[in-house]
């Protein structure tokens, strides 16, 4: 491939770098245990959230800063973030018709209306900027069903009971140190609730927006599907462009009981900075759900295209017997970004399999890192696994790195792993230009063939989306 | 009027010259044989009239429809109207036959400022063409090359051609790997694309080709030069006689 | 720790770097967040351990047994770090001393530890041009106390030599075995290097740096089919192009032992080949760790690199990590890897019954093809064999 495509596709726009020009309102930046209590008094918290939140500040505090092995940034200073910042409402907002229409224009410039449209998708949305939820859609449906979707802070007020039973079961404030900092001071996030035997009628939606300068986003998402309960729920994001490096360190949990399966898609496309790696978001998100039950079942996708520095690895605690996890990801990064993600997948029931399919696509100078945990606990007879991660180097600048981490303590389990690199082949852009297909349009198909196989497992709408957004990330980086 | 005409063409590949002075006119509605032995650079023509990037004409000139091909990015020599049947085709992990071709087809119909195809219109008219040269429907669906016999990979290559429905395509070397039954669907499809504003140049080792598909001209390409020109009784001697009798007439 | 002290008192006849032992000693043992030890436990009592030297006492004097015995090497011995046909070649290596600190293993505190001793080094030239040298080296530690053996070796093949080298190590349960080979293959030189751990009680850690050149040939035999602790740390430089490099890894895990196998091939030159091929059988409550990476550095283009690793568990506590790493900055590579873990298939065991044979015999044979898949990559046809058997008696 010829240095000048490298050097179009490596230089692509980011579309979504627009700011919002609407009234906020900040808690003062930096964090100490009045910055919690404000946050807390602002939303109206019952006393348990309060000890919640100052616990995990308390467990926060012990903690250093980690440093990852592939993922290299400056230190980031806490004290220099606003840790909540909201459109400046009265109150929230009855029906849609309320809602400012500066933030409604923002979801229509991201093509994500929250008006009736919404009902021919057929999709539910709940939409969050910055530090809280602006909207959530189809509530009324939703709650024939039995389905409760809204904001965790609404939860938190109507369903405290539920909120208190699942809040940290399955990613607990111990966890690491940006969960650490999440559970101390989220402002909001989403929360489902799918009751015994119900299959929600729509796919569940979640938007997430940074629009604030200098603020850090720390959303936290609640899923729970009762026995035999079925839930498809999406997560799109992505934040205004600007110069400095905004911190979204998100938790999302999923507790699946018997029978019950959760799908859960994100697509990722925070800003990513410049050419030159000045600004994008630092996306550091704990990402796991539990299979409590048996027969039960969670599937994460996720399109990464976006974010500085992308640190996640969406996770299956595989504990009912004859459980099943599933990952599936596609990670694009360009110009300076580093990615770092994958799975764990941990099996403790009998019977448990999981899958792990992973392609990464590095351009520019960026480095896209796999890194998963395969662990066969003792318990785990019979358990399966199997992983295929992929690498696609576009370039000579860029790397592509595996790091899969393989434990098994138990004779009856199958582990197997498969990896291979390689780069777009001259002879197959030659191939279809000889077709009549330019070599922007020959890579951007190439790699979506790559990628083939994870973008199937989205919902259509979201396959489209990820389909475009892979050829944009690599026009201005590759196609 | 020539659709292609090939002028001193020389190329050569890291510093080595492969094609030292090329000549060939090919007029609509003609069928051109290319024979020569390994190494005389049949190959390589056909990648230098597809513009692959590693190789670099020296010299010459190269018209085709009218335009200086030479000027032209591979693709738009492709939207031009002209295709090459690949001697090895390229697998493309799931990217769907029917996607590619039509990505394919509607960029050489927006070349041409013609109305793109729809899908369901564009699935029909691949379905047609697939009757025409008995390629399985099943193949449509299935990724680019992947995973199909060297024959089925030649057999798609015809089908592209049918759907693209190129001015001038060139066959390189489709008929090596092919067995007998496999080299009649090929020819078959070939003889019934056939009409009198299209031609084709079939690049082959063999006379066996030569046979189903019947050339106007069959020319002797030896170390980059064609040096010798004759009708389609010349591949007939030369599969009685061997190369040698061209190459060194004193013997 | 007791073996960082006896180097730091006076009665001994070793030269200290007494820097590096600073090194050592505030670097302390390694835990499981150490990342090289993750899942390697220590050897037992590790700090009770002093270093040997030339007065050690000793217990009974360990027989050589169970080694394979090439009739054309040349034989050397070395008893608890000494080897008595060397006596006067041990020297201060400073030849190849800077290149090696640059490894994986460099900072950890038995490499520390073996470096912060300077006048334990051998060293070995292969300049033979068309002959081929073979080489046996025997190292036995038979220490009657609690002992860490440090101990370096250095190979050096010079342009087009041709060598092979047999490195057995027979050990008692009192002493550890620490050792450094350093390696230097110039251009156009071949080389294998058959790695065998054969004894029962042997606990053993090999640190093996090695440098390859242009059109050089290495391949690596790393074998261990009992010991209580045996730890391989592999790293190998290739730095030049069209050179090959082969490493062959298989190991047998019984009782509650441990087979811990690091390997690294960093690819810095272009154009060269690697493959890692490793197979495990982990029996009883046995710990089989396998942590290979390949590395491609941004100019080694057209790097062909490959590496697989299999297990098979066959008992209820038997437990394997493996982590196959790739690391890539390069863009026209071919690599790829795979790792493998699980038991023996039912079906294949039921069709082997099928046709008359027991179940036992069954599992015993489908093992044996296990890991005769591997020993037949030995091109050492008597070793080869030699190999063949002594699995048959383990399996037995």
């Amino acid at each position: 491939m010829s240095q000048e495509i490298i050097d179009k596709y490596t230089s692509g726009e980011y579309k979504y770098g627009f700011v919002t020009n609407i009234e906020q309102e900040f808690a003062p930046k930096g964090l100490t245990e009045e910055t919690i209590k404000f946050i807390s008094q602002k939303k109206n918290e019952p006393e348990f959230i309060l000890d919640f939140r100052l616990k995990a500040f308390d467990f926060w505090k012990k903690m250093k800063q980690p440093n990852w092995q592939k993922v290299q940034f400056p230190d980031i200073d806490f004290q220099d973030i606003h840790y909540y910042a909201a459109p400046a409402v009265k109150s929230k907002p009855k029906s849609l018709d309320e809602i400012d229409p500066e933030i409604r224009d923002t979801y229509n410039k991201l093509g994500i209306p929250l008006e009736e449209q919404m009902m021919l998708a057929g999709i539910a949305v709940d939409a969050v900027l910055d530090s809280v939820s602006v909207a959530t859609t189809y509530r009324e449906r939703l709650a024939e069903a039995g389905i409760i979707f809204c904001s965790i802070s609404e939860a938190i007020q109507d369903y405290p009971e539920l909120i208190k039973k699942y809040l940290g079961s399955v990613v607990p404030y111990t966890d690491n140190y940006y969960a650490a900092l999440n559970s101390a001071v989220f402002t909001d996030g989403s929360f489902v609730f799918i009751p015994k035997g119900v299959r929600s009628p729509m796919e569940l939606s979640t938007y997430f927006r940074i629009n604030a300068a200098q603020t850090g986003q720390f959303e936290r998402t609640l899923i729970v599907a009762d026995e035999g309960a079925y839930v498809s729920y999406l997560e799109g994001c992505t934040a205004p462009m600007r110069d400095e490096n905004q911190l979204h360190a998100a938790i999302v949990e999923i507790f699946v009981h018997k029978d019950a399966e959760v799908k859960y898609s994100t697509v990722q496309n925070w800003y990513p900075g410049d050419k030159e790696g000045k600004g994008g978001i630092y996306n550091f998100v704990t990402k796991r759900g539990l299979c409590a039950g048996d027969n039960s079942k969670i599937s994460w996708t996720q399109v990464e295209t976006g974010s500085a520095i992308t640190w996640k690895y969406p996770s299956c605690v595989l504990k009912g017997n004859n459980s099943v996890g599933e990952f599936y990801s596609v990670a694009i990064t360009n110009n300076y970004q580093q990615a770092d993600t994958g799975s764990k997948m941990i099996h403790i029931g009998e019977n448990t399999r999981s899958r792990i399919v992973s392609k990464g696509i590095s351009a520019g100078k960026s480095d896209n890192s796999y890194r998963g945990l395969v662990k066969i606990s003792k318990k785990a007879k019979n358990a399966r696994n199997f992983t295929q991660c992929d690498s696609l180097l576009i370039g000579d600048k860029c790397g592509a790195h595996t790091f899969p981490y393989i434990e098994s303590e138990n004779p009856s389990a199958t582990v197997e792993h498969e990896a291979t690199t390689s780069k777009i082949s001259d002879d197959a852009i030659f191939y279809l230009n000889q077709r009549g297909i330019s070599t922007e349009d020959a890579v951007g198909m190439i790699v979506n063939g790559y990628a083939r196989e994870v973008i199937m497992q989205l919902p259509m709408e979201f396959a489209v989306e990820a389909q475009k957004l892979l050829s944009i990330s690599l026009e201005g980086s590759v196609g | 009027m020539n659709l292609l005409k090939i002028n001193n063409l020389k190329a050569k590949i890291n510093d080595n010259e492969i094609l030292h002075g090329i000549n060939l006119e090919v007029k609509p509605g003609e069928i051109h044989a290319i024979m020569g032995p390994n190494g005389s650079g049949k190959s390589t023509l056909a990648s230098v009239l597809a513009g692959k990037s590693n190789y670099e004409v020296t010299e010459g000139s190269v018209e085709f429809n009218g335009k200086d091909l030479l000027e032209l990015a591979p693709d738009e020599r492709a939207k031009e109207g002209l295709f090459l049947a690949f001697q090895y085709p390229v697998e493309i992990p799931g990217v769907s036959n029917v996607n590619f071709l039509r990505t394919a087809l509607n960029e050489h119909k927006k070349y041409r400022g013609e109305e793109l195809m729809e899908a369901g219109t564009f699935l029909k008219f691949v379905r047609e063409k697939a009757k025409i040269i008995q390629f399985d429907n099943k193949y449509l669906t299935r990724p680019v090359n992947e995973g199909f016999s060297g024959g089925e990979k030649k057999k798609n290559e015809i089908f592209q051609m049918a759907v693209l429905e190129p001015k001038l395509a060139i066959l390189d070397e489709t008929d090596s790997g092919l067995d007998i039954d496999a080299l009649k669907i090929v020819a078959d499809g070939v003889n019934a694309l056939r009409n009198e504003n299209n031609a084709y140049i079939v690049i082959t080792h063999y006379q066996r080709l030569l046979n189903y598909i019947v050339p106007d001209f069959v020319h002797i390409l030896y170390n980059g030069k064609i040096i010798k020109t004759g009708g389609k009784e010349l591949a007939l001697e030369l599969e009685e006689k061997g190369y040698d009798w061209i190459i060194n007439p004193e013997n | 720790m007791k073996f960082i002290e006896s180097l730091k008192e006076q009665n001994h006849n070793f030269k200290i770097n007494s820097e590096k032992l600073q090194q050592a000693e505030s670097l302390g043992l390694p835990n499981f967040k150490t990342e090289l030890w993750k899942n390697t436990p220590l050897p037992r009592n590790i700090y009770d351990y002093s270093i040997a030297t030339h007065n050690s006492d000793r217990n009974q004097p360990l027989s050589i047994s169970d080694v394979f015995v090439e009739p054309n090497a040349e034989h050397y011995k070395f008893e608890n770090g000494f080897c008595q046909q060397l006596k006067n070649q041990q020297f201060e290596n400073q030849l190849i001393e800077n290149k090696i600190d640059e490894c994986f293993f460099a900072k950890d505190i038995f490499y520390l530890l073996n470096k912060s001793i300077e006048n334990i080094a051998n060293q070995f030239v292969f300049n033979h041009k068309n002959e081929k040298q073979i080489v046996r080296l025997d190292y036995i530690s038979d220490a009657a106390n609690l002992e860490l053996i440090n101990l370096q070796n250095n190979f050096v093949l010079e342009e087009s030599a041709n060598a092979e080298i047999f490195l057995n190590f027979i050990g008692n349960d009192n002493t550890i075995q620490n050792n450094i080979f350093t390696i230097i293959q110039s251009p156009n030189s071949h080389l294998k290097i058959n790695i065998l751990s054969n004894n029962k009680d042997s606990q053993i850690i090999n640190n093996f740096k090695i440098i390859i050149n242009d059109n050089a040939h290495l391949t690596i035999n790393n074998i261990s089919l009992k010991g209580k602790f045996v730890r391989n740390n592999i790293q190998v430089d290739i730095n030049g192009s069209n050179a090959e490099v082969i490493a062959n890894g298989f190991y047998y895990v019984s009782e509650n032992n441990v087979a811990d196998n690091h390997i690294l091939m960093n690819h810095n030159a272009p154009n060269s080949f690697s493959n890692q091929f490793y197979k495990g059988i982990i029996a009883d409550e046995g710990r089989g760790i396998f942590d290979g990476k390949i590395y491609v550095k941004k100019d080694a283009q057209k790097t062909d690199a490959y590496q697989t690793n299999r297990n098979i568990l066959i008992s209820q506590d038997a437990r394997i990590f493996t982590k196959p790493a790739l690391e890539i900055y390069a863009d026209d590579v071919k690599c790829s890897h795979g790792a493998t873990s699980g038991f023996l298939q039912e079906e294949e065991i039921f069709y082997l019954m099928s046709r008359g044979i027991d179940k036992e015999n069954s599992q015993k044979l489908l093992l044996k093809a296990f890991a005769n898949d591997l020993i037949e990559k030995i091109s050492n046809e008597e070793y080869k064999i030699w190999l063949e058997n002594q699995i048959e008696k383990i399996l037995e």
